[in-house]
């Protein structure tokens, strides 16, 4: 007898997710969002070249100030600045993105989710940029959870540091998990944003535990990487700067591999979910 | 009209795109500068086996980037007129200066200088710091109205900041200081105008209140300034009022401490009774039991007990700073070889032996440590105990040999092979100091104190050794080394001049 149901939902969703790796097809969209971030993630660390001043120079002022302009400002910066055009990334295109993958996900899993062409990405574009937006809204409010804890306290405590990274990581995934399931009821199901909300909580309800699962691995598998990026005071002394582009470089990949892996395990959920409906 | 509009539109797109493009060159500057000085930090941590060579790479590699990208002729063309870029190829010029500073090749550095004067002079901040190095070497070299001169410039260009780092933080010195240098050599021994310029310098800075270190600092300078020209009452007057305000300040810009201590100052040089500037240095201990300068007051207070012929007062002070602020090494190790030679002077050499050898066991790597070893073997001679000094000066020279290999970084280990010619030297091993002047000598090759260690060997061979034909062989070594300088033409005429002697 199976003593976590929950977490063999997980694994089933996860295999799943693997077993698809393997078509090239499912992988555009996630590689369309990283070839974007590598193109201003060079755009941004490349500014200063002839060629690319005229864009990567506002760029630059507008994401980091007039203090980024200057070596090795710019660097120990980066993760700040790429985190904030991250965000427009997210908004912009990943979400589109997440819905055309949820979309081959779903079809890869034996779902018929009707046709796939432009005017149904476009009809589902301002949907899917509303609900990000909203969460990105709020991720951002619980980030600034942090800065309700004495600055002082943080600073001198390693404990209270963790505890409170720790803590918002876990109210990070637990918002995560109640949106998770927006993205497919709006482009499988035609919701708007309100009801994908609305349904998106529901279906997280009821299969809390293998969502909480789905989308807590992701996170983790990301912990690494980013809490490396956000700690440029440790690489600054001991290595050269350049090595905080190969860390955003990282978590580019990472990024790619986790949103693949969640974006996978989510539809498939989902899918499990309408069909059990039914 | 509308033709108009679009060409001041589009003058302002390529005048912004070519400022634009200056940012781009200046942070290319900014990282090649980066990356040198993160060489210059990687080789201070590991030093190469290639003695002084990598940092010569170094800093050829700093004057480079300056080519690049701020020398008038350099290939950096577009960078020629930024201000900012070429603040940037200043800055790597400053670091080459370091670099040669470390190596003691003043001819480099005035060579640096001398760039730097020529093509960065239309950058103030650049400009001035040129100046106030010019003229401190000036200085160093006695030519005081060269450096006054080169003072004055730094003056009107760069406003004072107090604490500051860098040329701002020097500046306010330099009004005293260019009236003390022209006073030197001026009719009845003060150069009237230039204290009443320096006077008018820091009234205007000082103020009436007490809000800031600049005018802290100035009504301080306000008071050596009266206590130059001996107007013992004003500068008195101008700190006691001074000390008040900062004692009522809520944040006092600078510790009151510290100003009774320049009143201290201000007593001794009036001439007053020792007693006076004592009771005034007592007072600055019991008001002010936390003060910075506490190990310098405690130094003070000694030379003050010994002027009152109060050698155990004295003694007392000099082991307060040893015990006290055995944090502060160079003040606490200065106290230690002051105690001992204060007991020396006062036929105590048995407890001032022991002083002796407590610095060099407690500070192996002071100045003061470097010294008491030949201090030791001085006092034998002195005495007239032969057997005693040969024994001293064997110690010594192993003690300075074991410092050399057990520290050898760079500044000690030629203070302690110097210290190691004296002590060979005294020994009458000519051959060993003779080699070990040559040894430094090549070692700082192209630098003046390289050309300065090798006549000291030609003139210990011809004058110690009566060896005309190795004094010879050093002079002409010394050509070869400097055959672009001054003293390369001056060792050449020298063992010309010497050749012609033993020829006769």
């Amino acid at each position: 007898m199976n003593r976590f149901p929950w977490f063999g939902v997980a694994i089933w969703a996860w295999r799943g997710v693997v077993v698809t790796a393997g078509r090239a097809g499912i992988w555009l969209p996630f590689l369309a969002v990283s070839l974007v971030q590598f193109a201003l993630l060079r755009l941004i660390t490349g500014f200063h070249h002839a060629a690319l001043i005229p864009v990567g120079l506002p760029l630059v002022r507008f994401l980091g100030g007039n203090g980024a302009t200057h070596y090795p400002a710019l660097l120990y910066l980066l993760p700040t600045m790429f985190f904030r055009v991250n965000l427009i990334i997210s908004v912009l295109l990943a979400s589109v993105a997440g819905g055309v993958a949820t979309l081959l996900f779903a079809r890869a899993f034996g779902h018929d989710p009707g046709p796939l062409g432009r005017d149904r990405i476009l009809r589902s574009a301002p949907p899917l940029i509303g609900v990000t937006l909203l969460i990105v809204g709020v991720l951002l409010g619980i980030t600034l959870l942090g800065s309700l804890v004495p600055r002082d306290l943080v600073l001198e405590n390693g404990t209270v540091r963790w505890a409170m990274r720790l803590t918002v990581m876990a109210i990070f995934v637990l918002f995560q998990s109640l949106m998770a399931y927006t993205t497919a009821w709006i482009v499988l199901m035609g919701h708007g944003i309100w009801a994908s909300i609305r349904d998106s909580v529901r279906v997280t309800w009821r299969t809390f535990l293998p969502t909480l699962v789905a989308v807590g691995l992701p996170a983790v598998l990301l912990f690494p990487s980013s809490y490396a990026t956000s700690r440029v005071d440790l690489v600054a002394n001991r290595l050269k700067p350049e090595v905080i582009t190969s860390l955003v470089v990282v978590q580019i990949v990472c990024q790619l591999l986790a949103t693949f892996l969640l974006m996978g395990a989510v539809t498939r959920l989902f899918l499990w979910r309408l069909e059990e409906k039914r | 009209m509308k033709n108009g509009l679009l060409l001041a539109l589009l003058a302002l797109f390529v005048a912004s795109c070519g400022h634009d493009r200056q940012i781009g060159v200046r942070y290319r500057a900014e990282r090649e500068l980066w990356r040198a000085h993160w060489e210059q930090r990687n080789i201070s941590i590991e030093p190469g086996t290639d003695g002084d060579d990598s940092w010569r790479v170094l800093a050829a590699r700093y004057e480079a980037i300056a080519d690049h990208y701020g020398a008038p002729g350099g290939s950096g063309q577009g960078s020629r007129g930024d201000p900012d870029v070429r603040t940037v190829a200043a800055r790597a010029l400053f670091a080459a200066i370091q670099i040669n500073g470390a190596l003691q090749d003043s001819i480099q550095v005035e060579r640096i200088y001398e760039r730097l004067a020529q093509d960065f002079d239309d950058l103030p901040a650049v400009a001035a710091e040129v100046a106030l190095a010019r003229g401190q070497i000036a200085e160093r070299r006695g030519d005081l109205r060269a450096a006054a001169d080169l003072y004055q410039t730094v003056v009107g260009r760069i406003p004072p900041r107090s604490g500051a780092t860098g040329i701002a933080g020097s500046v306010l010195d330099l009004p005293l200081r260019i009236a003390q240098l022209r006073s030197q050599g001026a009719p009845g021994g003060v150069a009237t105008d230039a204290y009443a310029a320096a006077r008018a310098y820091y009234e205007r800075l000082a103020g009436d209140v007490v809000s800031d270190t600049v005018q802290c600092d100035s009504r301080v300078l306000m008071a050596q300034v009266a206590g130059d020209l001996r107007e013992w009452d004003r500068a008195m007057q101008i700190l006691r009022r001074l000390e008040d305000q900062l004692r009522a300040a809520t944040t006092p810009a600078r510790p009151p401490c510290e100003v009774r201590f320049a009143i201290a100052g201000i007593q001794s040089r009036a001439g007053a009774d020792p007693e006076v500037a004592r009771a005034t240095l007592t007072s600055l201990m019991e008001d002010y039991p936390d003060c910075g300068v506490a190990a310098q007051v405690l130094l003070v207070l000694a030379i003050n007990a010994r002027e009152r012929g109060r050698l155990d007062e004295a003694l007392g002070y000099l082991d307060r700073v040893a015990k006290e602020h055995a944090d502060a090494p160079d003040d606490a190790s200065q106290a230690l070889l002051a105690r001992a030679r204060l007991l020396e002077q006062n036929h105590r050499w048995p407890e001032a032996l022991e002083v002796y050898r407590d610095l060099s066991v407690q500070f192996p790597i002071s100045k003061a440590a470097l010294l008491a070893p030949l201090e030791i073997a001085m006092h034998y001679s002195r005495a007239g105990e032969q057997d005693a000094t040969a024994t001293a000066l064997q110690q010594a020279e192993r003690d300075y040999r074991s410092l050399i290999a057990r520290y050898p970084a760079r500044s000690l280990a030629y203070a302690a092979r110097e210290r190691l010619v004296e002590v060979l030297a005294l020994q009458q091993k000519y051959d060993a100091a003779i080699a070990e002047l040559m040894g430094m000598g090549e070692a700082l090759k192209g630098t003046s104190r390289g050309a300065a260690l090798m006549i000291a060997a030609a003139r210990m061979a011809f004058a110690d050794m009566r060896d005309t034909t190795q004094a010879i062989t050093i002079l002409d070594r010394t050509r070869e080394l400097y055959a672009n300088a001054g003293v390369g033409r001056w060792a050449s005429g020298e063992a010309e001049r010497l050749r012609g002697t033993m020829a006769r």
